[in-house]
């Protein structure tokens, strides 16, 4: 650069800045060391910022499709686009008029509208054999005449056209058709449906068919806030009447009106409908929220912390890249320090380096993030509509903070990988490093197995550690800390395994290619074990989850075997997650059980209630003796004896699922209080089951006391068997005929959805693990590439000794199979650790399961045979080139 | 009476077929000689298509010399309910709607609200009068001093207010012993009670401040099915309490030629509760000023001269109605009706005043009422 041109000092001090002497030198410096740097090897630094890039769009995008997914969980809170002041729930899941008018005599002369909403599910009426329903509806039932109230807390919540329409005369005038099935649609619907004003669209609500007329079409911000297209407005009684559920509601909604006694009043009304023995949940909307969250909680947590492995993987890649600079810059940084540049300069330019290639890659990162994210929402979403709750599929929105904390997350991570070979950069003194001898990197001082060792004790003692329960659900604290501390343990490790590997090499392959081969990992060079210790912490970390999902599929594989003995599994029509309130109303049931060619019915009922404040299931079982109920696994069976003690003790008997027994710590002897519409049940647990279907929990009693205690013998689903000569696909048929608002599914058909919606649930997770093996492979190849280099003239050395293109070829292929085989091998080691922490300690600790252990040997395999393909492809070039380098282009 | 926002929701309530007289018999009419029974006809009469339970009062502070006017309307409105397979037994719905509304002198402030709910939010009962709209309500109880009302209302979460109110003379029956006729139409009629003075005392919370609040108040109840005539564009009301003792009910249904229906009529209550009633034409209400709102355009008369026959005296009483704030306009929100009732002043031809009131205008945004509401 001339003295007339452009120089960053000149441009900094013509600004203005309080530019301090060493800040100046170490930006000048930086400046033209990197630009050096980016213009010699510019392959090399968009590869360091892709590392950083893939690393953060994997944190940023599950970060987003994470928010994206939850925020379907607010349905009530967009379903009229003004949040409530509280939200009245009850824990056996219905609400009656009772309770509606005890909430309005405790408010007193306090004012306030109260809401009663019902919702169900229901879909598009569709012929079994020749399409799925894609979309399933949320019809929200409320009284139109309550809503109207609201336009006199905010006249511009409503939209004109809603206004409009929610003005006396037209709520008066549809009054007649509102009682009979009429609904309003979103814009957004009707734009893709085509339906106008005055349409019928069929749906199938519990079994039931229905024509429901189109009455208005609310433009798409009716509420001032974008309904799902899926969301239907319909009249409370009419919902009820179809649902037979007349004067019960799912929750009800209260707004205070506006004005200065507000805040008063709804601190009043809070307290005193919160007071105890109250027959409901008083939550504010962000507390019902929250609630609904932390549900998924786990799942979401390790979401987060399973897109964060490629940044993990991603930090030890960059610190091998850098520490490979250093030692290519060892020349440049000893003639900086001859000339009085100090250490601490020559540190900070190597930190500036890894800020600025963080901050690159985390831009770049986050474009890429959001991209994924796209696609992301719509897998996530749909693991938790299958898992937990109604969600949408909404378009995973760009969001600043999550953003920020990607980026920062990212830049972090370069700074902190550079520290180390910066460090070492400005440790080095002036003469050795003329000296040009082999430049150890840092690696070397991790090279620290008794710590290592020390480290994976610790870990295994975290394992103990009880749940960590903040907001009451648990997060297995000790089990994750145990994960990072095998992880670190294994990158302490890795260099002995390296030389351990190198020497057996050495002592059973006896060729001079295999002896040079050796010869790198029995004194290996930093970048070699720390790309190794990236891909033993990447096989390590995908490994254990493929061990996790191996053990889970083949649990759930048999338990799902032992389940499905029916010949035929009957649901409602359109229920495609374990969302879906889609029930089968009695008349249909018994017709079904009482179908000629049907030898038994079992007729599941299930009820979503709290249970101490946490969401849980109720569900009934066919017979009255719990000595006859049939599960596929007991952990606790019911005694015959429990026949007798039931005699003595009028209690109800009831059997708890494995989740339920974790999560509320009871035990078989137990008595526990069931909220249900008709007031607190007591019943006595005598058994506990095996269950996967859901990780809240499970409570059965006698189906006969929970269709008294609902006042609901609505099924919500029928499992047939057969007469022996009967053949169920013709049965099946029959059936259908008859009842046009349900599905029948055979053994086989179920058994095949219910794997692919375990498929679907670790859909995301398959890409995060392969997203991290990617990650890896292409650090031990940028390792490798950089390693080649850097020995030119050892190549050309053996070359002028008369060793041939093909044996060159060859040590250099046998180079990176040993770094790819240590690494696998001990990523394999990592991965059965992980795999078992996964199994037995953090699922056991989330879920509540109990995981029959099934290692993945043939997937261990497959991937070791990959990367020995991947590392001997991608070598085979370098080989050649090594071997093809003619000694005056030395430098 | 507070005619205006019942008989409007009357007419939106009812799809055009259901106006027809054919419809009509479904709901029961008012019909002369029926004896009126209390306390069970202060409650509600689920079987008439319409009633309503409408006060008005004049309040002060105690502490302070604030000067207040509230306005609390109770309405019910049956709405004729087709047979449909949702609601197999459906015959009727009943459907509640209530204003309140609050006038602060002091501060120059108005504030109302609407509510519209059906049961169980909502409720009337059938034995007696007992009212319930969320944490509104009106009761009626009986004690050693004799019957009263207990009221609670309020505006938004800007004010509360809890009276008493007694009664200081007896319950005055309109029309004929109750039986009130609104037009020649043989249905245009209903059941007129009405409690002219009310002792009224009670708290009021206006922001973080409570008042004690006295005054005075006027209580209507009235019964109908059907009592608006097609050529009806509109009417004027008012209740005034004189300071001499004697009371005045007036309304003036105003038709298509802009003249006073000969359903008009104009009512003296004398201190002991006697009533005299006559035909109220067009020379007895006269308007003197008009006020344009700005928020809706509607101009009212909101100041009339009442050249009224006196009961007592040969002559005519010459008056002057004047509002205590003009912008007392009330902007149905959910009825989508918007008309004016305030508190007022009466003046005689001294300029002193001699009696306070409550006026009603209706129907005066320039479209024909019907046309407006069908």
């Amino acid at each position: 650069m001339g003295h007339g041109g452009w120089s960053p000092e000149r441009e900094l001090i013509q600004q203005g800045w309080p530019v301090k002497p060493w800040l100046k030198q170490t930006f000048l410096l930086g400046w033209h060391v990197h630009r050096r740097q980016v213009i010699r090897h510019p392959m090399v630094s968009m590869l360091f910022c892709l590392i950083i890039a893939i690393g953060v769009a994997s944190f940023f995008s599950i970060r987003l499709a994470n928010r994206a997914a939850i925020t379907g969980f607010s349905l009530f809170d967009r379903s009229i686009g003004k949040k409530p002041d509280l939200v009245a729930t009850s824990p056996s899941g219905r609400l009656s008029i009772t309770d509606l008018e005890g909430i309005q005599d405790l408010m007193g002369d306090r004012p306030g509208v109260l809401l009663p909403i019902v919702e169900t599910t229901a879909s598009e009426d569709y012929e079994e054999e020749v399409s799925v329903p894609s979309e399933q509806y949320t019809l929200v039932g409320l009284e139109v005449t309550a809503l109207a109230n609201l336009l006199y807390h905010d006249p511009d919540m409503f939209s004109q056209k809603a206004r409009q329409s929610l003005s006396g005369a037209n709520l008066l005038d549809n009054e007649e058709a509102s009682t009979d099935g009429s609904i309003l649609i979103s814009e957004a619907l009707a734009r893709s449906t085509g339906l106008v004003e005055g349409d019928t669209l069929r749906l199938i609500i519990d079994d039931q068919p229905r024509d429901l007329r189109v009455v208005h079409v609310a433009p798409d911000q009716v509420f001032q806030v974008s309904q799902p297209a899926s969301m239907l407005f319909i009249e409370l009684s009419s919902l009820q009447a179809m649902l037979g559920i007349s004067d019960a509601y799912d929750r009800i909604e209260l707004f205070l009106p506006p004005g200065p006694l507000k805040k008063t009043w709804l601190a009043e009304i809070q307290s005193k409908l919160s007071a105890p023995g109250l027959p409901w949940i008083i939550q504010t909307p962000q507390g019902a929220l929250a609630a609904q969250a932390s549900m998924t909680q786990a799942f979401r947590l390790n979401l987060t912390i399973l897109s964060g492995l490629s940044l993990l993987v991603g930090i030890y890649l960059i610190v091998q890249g850098l520490d490979a600079a250093v030692t290519r810059q060892q020349l440049e940084i000893a003639t900086l320090k001859s000339l009085g540049v100090t250490s601490r300069a020559i540190q900070s330019i190597w930190l500036l380096q890894g800020l600025i290639m963080g901050m690159v890659g985390s831009i770049l990162g986050c474009v890429l993030g959001w991209l994924a994210a796209q696609w992301l929402v719509v897998s996530v979403a749909a693991t938790v509509n299958a898992l937990y709750l109604k969600s949408t599929q909404d378009a995973a929105q760009w969001h600043w903070g999550e953003a920020s904390m990607a980026m920062l997350l990212g830049t972090a991570a370069s700074v902190i990988a550079a520290w180390f070979p910066a460090r070492h950069a400005a440790s080095c003194p002036a003469a050795e490093t003329f000296k040009r001898h082999r430049y150890e990197g840092f690696m070397q001082t991790l090279n620290q197995p008794r710590l290592g060792l020390s480290l994976g004790l610790i870990g295994w003692l975290a394992c103990l550690m009880p749940p960590w329960k903040p907001t009451g659900e648990p997060i297995p604290a000790g089990g994750y800390l145990a994960a990072l501390l095998w992880v670190i343990a294994a990158t302490l490790l890795t260099p002995a395994c390296f030389q351990w590997f190198g020497s057996r090499t050495q002592d059973l392959i006896n060729s001079p290619a295999a002896l040079y081969a050796a010869s790198q990992a029995r004194r290996p060079s930093s970048r070699h074990l720390l790309s190794v210790a990236a891909l033993t912490v990447a096989v390590g970390m995908a490994g254990g989850m493929a061990f996790m999902i191996q053990s889970f599929e083949t649990t759930m594989v048999g338990w799902i075997t032992h389940s499905l003995r029916a010949d035929l599994y009957i649901a409602c029509k359109g229920v495609i997650n374990a969302n879906s309130q889609n029930r089968i109303k009695s008349e249909t049931w018994r017709a079904l059980v009482d179908h000629p060619a049907v030898l038994r019915g079992e007729v599941g009922q299930m009820f979503p209630i709290q249970w101490q404040g946490k969401a849980t299931f109720l569900t009934g079982m066919p017979e009255d003796d719990p000595t006859r109920w049939s599960y596929p696994l007991w952990l606790s069976r019911p005694e015959a004896t429990s026949q007798t003690q039931s005699g003595l003790n009028p209690l109800p008997s009831a059997v708890v699922s494995e989740s339920f027994q974790t999560r509320f710590q009871v035990r078989r002897g137990d008595t526990i209080k069931l909220p249900t519409p008709t007031g607190e049940k007591e019943v006595a647990i005598v058994g506990v089951f095996a269950e996967y279907g859901n990780e809240r929990g499970t409570i059965a009693v006698a189906r006969s006391l929970l269709t008294t205690w609902f006042n609901d013998d609505r099924a919500i689903n029928v499992a047939l068997t057969l007469e022996p000569d009967e053949d169920p696909e013709e049965v099946r048929r029959d059936l259908m005929a008859t009842h046009r608002g349900i599905t029948i599914r055979t053994q086989s058909a179920l058994r095949a959805e219910v794997l692919e919606i375990f498929k679907q649930t670790f859909s995301v997770t398959r890409v995060l693990q392969w997203l991290a093996i990617l990650v890896a492979v292409i650090g031990l190849v940028l390792s490798l590439n950089t390693s080649m280099h850097e020995r030119r003239l050892e190549f050309q050395i053996l070359k002028h000794l008369g060793m041939g293109r093909w044996r060159m070829a060859w040590a250099v292929i046998t180079e990176s199979l040993i770094c790819s085989w240590t690494g696998f091998m001990s990523g394999i080691l990592l991965a059965l650790a992980l795999g078992w922490l996964l199994v037995q300690v953090i699922n056991k600790q989330c879920f509540g399961w109990t995981l029959i252990t099934d290692i993945p040997w043939l997937n261990y395999l497959q991937l070791g045979l990959g990367l020995t393909l991947i590392a001997s492809l991608t070598t085979i070039p370098m080989g050649w080139w090594s071997a093809n380098q003619r000694m005056h282009k030395e430098e | 009476m507070g005619w205006i926002t019942p008989l409007l929701l009357l007419i939106s309530s009812i799809p055009e077929r259901t106006l027809s007289a054919e419809s009509a018999p479904a709901f029961m009419v008012a019909t002369p000689g029926k004896q009126l029974v209390f306390p069970s006809d202060h409650g509600s009469h689920p079987d008439f298509r319409i009633e309503w339970w409408y006060i008005t009062g004049h309040l002060r502070t105690k502490q302070e010399a604030r000067r207040l006017g509230y306005q609390a309307t109770f309405f019910r409105i049956a709405q004729q309910m087709a047979q449909t397979p949702s609601k197999p037994d459906s015959k009727t719905s009943q459907w509640y709607l209530a204003h309140m509304a609050l006038l602060d002198l002091n501060e120059k402030r108005f504030i109302h609200q609407e509510r519209l709910h059906r049961p169980p939010m909502a409720s009337a009962a059938i034995q007696d009068m007992d009212l319930r709209h969320g944490n509104w309500s009106l009761k009626r109880h009986e004690d050693s001093v004799g019957e009263h009302f207990e009221l609670v209302g309020s505006v938004l979460a800007e004010a509360l207010f809890k009276l008493t109110l007694r009664p200081t003379k007896p319950l005055t029956l309109f029309g004929d012993n109750g039986y009130s006729r609104k037009g020649s139409q043989e249905q245009a009629a209903s059941y007129y009670m009405t409690y002219t003075r009310l002792e009224t005392e009670g708290s009021l919370q206006l922001g973080d401040k409570v008042w004690q609040v006295s005054g005075q108040s006027w209580m209507d109840h009235e019964v109908s099915s059907s009592q608006l005539g097609k050529n009806q564009v509109g009417w004027d009301w008012i209740s005034i309490r004189f300071n001499d003792g004697y009371d005045v009910m007036a309304y003036r249904m105003r038709t298509l030629d802009g003249e006073a229906d000969p359903a008009s009529t104009l009512a003296w209550v004398d201190p002991e509760g006697q009533l005299s009633q006559q035909p109220l034409s067009d020379a007895m209400w006269q308007p003197l000023e008009y006020w344009k709102s700005p928020d809706t355009g509607i101009t009212y008369p909101i100041k009339i001269a009442l050249n009224l026959p006196l009961p007592h005296s040969p002559e005519r009483g010459h008056f002057r109605v004047i509002p205590l704030y003009s912008a007392q306009e009330m902007k149905g929100r959910i009825s989508g009706i918007t008309y004016w009732e305030g508190a007022c002043e009466v003046l005689n031809a001294d300029n002193q005043v001699v009696g306070e009131a409550y006026m009603e205008l209706a129907g005066y945004d320039g479209r024909k009422l019907t046309d407006t509401l069908n």
